[in-house]
C-alpha cells in the first residue's frame, strides 16, 4: 500500500453557528498530484489553512509526510512548500531580497530552481514586490514555495491572477517538474479541465463535507463519466464551477 | 533568527528615523532657544513618560497584529521557523529600537544643562542624572512595549493592540495616582512609569538598589510576558480576541483596577465620629486652626476663639466665644502656633500697636484674654514655632536673622529666663525657597526635640528654666530643595518620627535613651505634612477624615480610617479620649470639628 503523504482525520471547523468543515476525512497518496475541489465557499481554502497550521481546527488531526501538522509544525514547514490563494508576500522588498530573505530559513535551498522558474515568469529580480501585478507576485510565491524542495506542495487556487498564457502551462509544467522528482502535490483549482489534465487523485467537498475522494481513474470506471460530469453530479447540477 | 531582525528593523525603521529627527529637532530648538527652555521642565515631568508609552506601545502595537492583519504573518507561519523565534525576533529587534528611543527621550529632559529655575526640573536633575534615569525608565517602558507584543498577539489589528494597551496604561495610570492616596504607605511609587508628586521614580532612579531591583522585576515581566507571547503564538496561529472579546478585556483590566481601588479604600474599619461641631468661620479669616485637651476644644481664627465642650460628645456646646481686636494669629506651613494647657490657650502673634506692631504670646481662656507675654517688636525674618507650655514655663522656638533658638519663658513673671542657640540658617541657594519657618518642637517627657534646618536636637528639660542641650544629629539633606522645610515631628513607643519630603518618608528614630536619637530606618509616607500621636497610635490626615496607624519594624501599619466628611480634615489634634478633626470649609464655607473617641 502507497504510503499517505497527507492524511486528513475527522477535520472540523466551526465559525461561530457556521460549520464550515465537517467531519472531513481523506488521504493523498505520496508521488500523487491531488485535486482538491469544490465550489466557491464550500471550504477548500480553510481546510487548506488548517492543513498548513495556519488556522486551528475545531476538532480532528492532519498527518504530514507522517508527521503530526501541529506538534511538527516547524520540522515539517522545511519539507513542504505552501503557496495560499492570493499571497501576500512584504512588498516593500525587492524580488532579490524576498528571495535571500526566504532562503535563509531553509537549511537546503535550491537556488537554480527558483531562478529558472523566475526566469521562466520573467521576474525583474530588481523590482519592488508592490510594483509587481498580483499574478506576477503568485508566480514569485511560487518559486519561493518551490525553493526548499518541498516533498509536499500544498496550492491554494495556484492559477489565480495568472494570465491565460501562463496559466496554460501553468500547471503541467510545474507540476510535472515536482511529480518527476517522486513528490506530491495538492492543489485546489476551478479549473477543471487542466486539473485533468495534470491531477491523478481527486478529493471533491460540498458544504465542508466530504462528496469524492480517490483516483481519477477509478472515478471514471465507476461512474463512466468525465471529471466535469462526476463533479457536476456531486455538487449538484447549479452549482457548476 | 538573522533575517527576522532584518526585516523587523527594517519595519520598524519610520519610528527610530521619526524619533532621531523628532529629538535631535528639539534638542537644536531648545540649545538654539528658540524654544523656551521651560518646555525642559514640562518635558520631564509631563510629557516625556506620555511619549515613551506612545513609543513602546506604537513600536510593539503593530508587530504582529499589523502582519496577521496584511497576512504577511502566514508568509512566515509556513516557513521553517517556529513561533517563538518569530515572536524573540520582534522582540529583540523592538527593544533595541527601544532603547535607542528611550536614550533619546530621557536625553530630552537634560537638553539644557543650566536650565534650573524650575523647582521640580531642579529637584530631578539634583538628584539623578541622564545615566541613572534612563537606566531606570528603560525596564519599565521595555515592559510596557513587552505587554503591547503581547495585545498584539491577541488581536488582528494594530490598532487594537495600542488600544488594549493604551487602557492598561491609563487605568494603571489613574489606580497608582488614585492608590498614591488610598495607600499611604506603599513602596508602589518607586514602580510607577512616570514622575509623581512623591518622586517615588526619581527614588528609584537614585538608589542602586531600588533601580536594580525595580529593574530586574520590569525587564523580568517584560521577558516573561514575551514567552507569554511566543507561548500563545505557537499554540495557535489565529487572533485570541475579537471585538466582543476586546471590549470585554477592556473592561475587565477597568473593572480589576476598579475592585483594587475600592478595595484599597474600603480595607480599613471605619469609625464614625462621636460627636460633630459645625460653625461659620469670620469671613476675612486666613487661618482656622484648632486645639484640644480632653473634652476642650479649640478653634482660633485670626481675631477669634471658640471654646467647644465635648463632655457629651453627642451634643457638643460652644462654651465660649473669645475675640482678640487687632490680633492677627500666625501660622505656617499648616502648623497652629498655639497651645493649650490647663484650659488656658497660648497663642503667639501679632498685636497692632504704634509705632510697630508687638509679637506676643497671648493667653486666652473662655473667659477671655487673661494675660499677654511680649515678644518685642514685628521685625522682619523673625519667625515663632508653635509654643510649647510646660509647667510654670513656655518654650518658642524662634528663628531671627538665621539663628534659630529655643527661648524660655517664666509665665509669672513674663519674661524670657533662657535662650539657647541650636542651629544657624544657611544662606538660600540660587532656585531654592527662603527658609521661613522651619522650626518644630515635640515635648516627651524631660525632652524636648527640636527639627531646625540643619539638626534635629534633644533638648533636656532637666532644669526647666535653663534648658541644655542633650544631643543634635544632623539633619540628612536628599535635596538642597528640602532644606528648610518644617519637619513635623510625633512620637510612638519609643520611637520619634520626622516627616521628610524629597522623597517624602517618615524617617524614625530610635528613642530608647531620649537624650540620643539614633536614627533607625525611614517609613514609605506619603501626602500629608502633618502627623499627631498618643505616644501609643499615630494619626494623620487621610481621605475624607483621618487615619490611625502605628509603626512597626516593618512598616507603617493601617488600623482604623475616622471618616469625618466629605470636605477632608484640614487638621487634627488628639486631647484625652479624642481625637479632634477640623474639616476643610464645606460649600457653603462652613467647617465641622469631629470627634473621634480612640483607643
Amino acid at each position: 500500500m502507497t504510503p499517505h503523504a497527507l492524511s486528513v482525520e475527522a477535520l472540523s471547523k466551526r465559525f461561530g453557528h457556521r460549520l464550515a468543515v465537517d467531519n472531513l476525512t481523506f488521504h493523498v497518496p505520496a508521488g500523487s498530484v491531488c485535486a482538491f475541489l469544490g465550489r466557491n465557499g464550500s471550504g477548500k481554502s480553510t481546510t487548506l489553512r488548517m492543513i498548513m497550521n495556519l488556522l486551528d481546527p475545531s476538532a480532528g488531526a492532519v498527518t504530514l509526510l507522517g508527521l503530526d501538522s501541529r506538534r511538527d509544525h516547524t520540522a515539517l514547514m522545511s519539507r513542504i512548500g505552501y503557496v495560499s490563494e492570493s499571497p501576500v508576500l512584504y512588498d516593500w522588498m525587492k524580488v532579490r531580497q524576498l528571495v535571500r530573505f526566504t532562503a535563509q530559513f531553509y537549511p537546503h535551498w535550491n537556488q537554480p530552481r527558483v531562478d529558472e522558474l523566475l526566469d521562466r515568469f520573467a521576474v525583474d529580480r530588481e523590482q519592488k514586490i508592490r510594483h509587481l501585478s498580483r499574478g506576477t507576485q503568485a508566480q514569485v510565491a511560487l518559486a519561493l514555495a518551490l525553493g526548499g524542495d518541498p516533498e509536499l506542495l500544498i496550492l491554494d487556487e495556484p492559477a489565480t491572477g495568472l494570465d491565460v498564457l501562463v496559466r496554460r502551462d501553468f500547471l503541467q509544467t510545474i507540476i510535472q517538474l515536482i511529480q518527476q522528482e517522486g513528490r506530491t502535490v495538492l492543489f485546489s483549482s476551478h479549473l477543471l479541465h487542466e486539473v485533468e489534465r495534470v491531477a491523478d487523485h481527486v478529493v471533491i467537498i460540498d458544504r465542508g463535507r466530504l462528496v469524492q475522494a480517490g483516483s481519477i481513474e477509478e472515478l471514471k470506471r465507476h461512474s463512466g463519466l468525465s471529471l466535469e460530469e462526476s463533479f457536476v453530479e456531486a455538487v449538484g447540477p447549479k452549482e457548476r464551477l | 533568527m538573522r533575517p527576522l531582525l532584518w526585516k523587523e528593523l527594517h519595519d520598524l525603521r519610520p519610528w527610530l528615523l521619526a524619533g532621531v529627527v523628532v529629538t535631535v529637532s528639539l534638542e537644536l530648538l531648545l540649545a538654539t532657544r528658540v524654544f523656551n527652555p521651560s518646555f525642559v521642565s514640562t518635558w520631564m515631568e509631563a510629557l516625556m513618560p506620555f511619549v515613551a508609552a506612545i513609543v513602546s506601545i506604537g513600536l510593539a502595537g503593530g508587530q504582529i497584529a499589523r502582519e496577521r492583519h496584511t497576512r504577511t504573518l502566514d508568509f512566515l507561519l509556513v516557513r521553517p521557523v517556529s513561533a517563538p523565534v518569530i515572536v524573540w525576533s520582534k522582540f529583540a529587534a523592538g527593544s533595541f529600537v527601544l532603547t535607542l528611543l528611550m536614550a533619546g527621550v530621557v536625553a530630552l529632559g537634560f537638553a539644557v544643562p543650566e536650565f534650573t529655575s524650575d523647582i521640580g526640573l531642579r529637584f530631578i536633575r539634583e538628584q539623578v542624572g541622564f545615566r541613572q534615569l534612563f537606566a531606570v525608565m528603560l525596564p519599565r517602558f521595555w515592559f510596557l512595549y513587552g505587554l503591547t507584543l503581547f495585545c498584539s498577539v491577541l488581536v488582528d489589528r494594530s490598532v487594537k493592540a495600542a488600544a488594549l494597551a493604551a487602557v492598561v496604561v491609563c487605568t494603571t495610570a489613574i489606580l497608582a495616582i488614585a492608590f498614591y492616596d488610598l495607600a499611604p504607605f506603599s513602596g508602589f511609587v518607586y514602580w510607577l512609569l512616570f514622575i509623581d508628586g512623591s518622586g517615588g521614580l526619581i527614588e528609584a532612579a537614585k538608589s542602586p538598589w531600588l533601580s536594580a531591583i525595580t529593574g530586574l522585576v520590569f525587564s523580568l515581566a517584560a521577558l516573561s510576558v514575551t514567552a507569554a507571547s511566543a507561548a500563545l503564538l505557537k499554540r495557535s496561529p489565529e487572533r485570541y480576541l475579537g471585538n466582543l472579546g476586546l471590549a470585554l478585556s477592556a473592561v475587565a483590566v477597568i473593572g480589576v483596577a476598579y475592585a483594587s481601588g475600592y478595595a484599597a479604600a474600603h480595607r480599613l474599619p471605619v469609625l464614625a465620629p462621636a460627636g460633630s461641631f459645625t460653625f461659620h468661620p469670620q469671613p476675612d479669616s486666613n487661618y482656622v486652626g484648632i486645639l484640644a485637651e480632653r473634652n476642650l476644644a479649640v478653634i482660633f481664627e485670626d481675631q477669634s476663639l471658640r471654646f467647644l465642650d465635648f463632655t457629651q460628645p453627642s451634643r457638643p456646646a460652644q462654651v465660649a466665644a473669645v475675640n482678640l481686636p487687632l490680633w492677627t494669629s500666625s501660622w505656617d506651613w499648616g502648623g497652629p502656633k498655639a497651645a493649650l494647657q490647663d484650659g488656658a490657650v497660648l497663642l503667639a502673634g501679632h498685636r497692632k500697636h504704634l509705632p510697630v506692631d508687638e509679637v506676643e504670646l497671648a493667653i486666652v481662656t473662655s473667659a477671655g484674654l487673661i494675660d499677654e507675654i511680649p515678644l518685642g517688636p514685628v521685625r522682619p525674618n523673625v519667625y515663632l514655632s508653635t509654643p510649647i507650655s510646660a509647667g510654670p514655663f513656655v518654650y518658642l522656638g524662634v528663628t531671627s536673622d538665621r539663628v534659630c533658638s529655643l527661648l524660655t519663658y517664666d509665665r509669672a513673671s513674663k519674661r524670657q529666663v533662657a535662650s539657647l542657640e541650636l542651629d544657624r540658617v544657611r544662606p538660600p541657594s540660587s532656585g531654592a525657597n527662603a527658609v521661613v519657618a522651619p522650626l518644630r518642637i515635640l515635648r516627651r517627657g524631660a525632652y524636648l526635640y527640636v527639627a531646625s534646618p540643619s539638626y534635629l536636637t534633644a533638648v533636656d528639660l532637666a532644669e526647666p528654666s535653663r534648658p541644655a542641650i542633650a544631643s543634635q544629629l544632623p539633619a540628612p539633606l536628599n535635596s538642597v530643595l528640602a532644606y528648610g522645610i518644617p519637619r513635623q515631628l510625633s512620637w510612638q513607643d519609643n520611637r520619634l518620627f520626622e516627616i521628610r519630603l524629597f522623597p517624602e518618608t517618615l524617617a524614625s528614630y530610635n528613642l530608647r535613651d531620649p537624650a540620643r536619637p539614633l536614627a533607625s530606618g525611614d517609613f514609605i509616607y506619603h501626602r500629608a505634612m502633618t502627623i499627631n500621636g498618643t505616644g501609643r497610635l499615630l494619626y494623620r490626615p487621610w481621605r475624607s477624615g483621618v487615619l490611625e496607624f502605628r509603626a512597626q519594624d516593618d512598616g507603617l501599619e493601617a488600623l482604623h480610617y475616622l471618616r469625618a466628611d466629605d470636605a477632608g480634615a484640614s487638621a487634627l489634634v488628639l486631647g484625652g479620649e479624642f481625637v479632634y478633626a477640623l474639616s476643610a470649609p464645606h460649600r457653603d464655607q462652613s467647617r465641622s470639628v469631629h470627634a473621634f473617641r480612640v483607643r
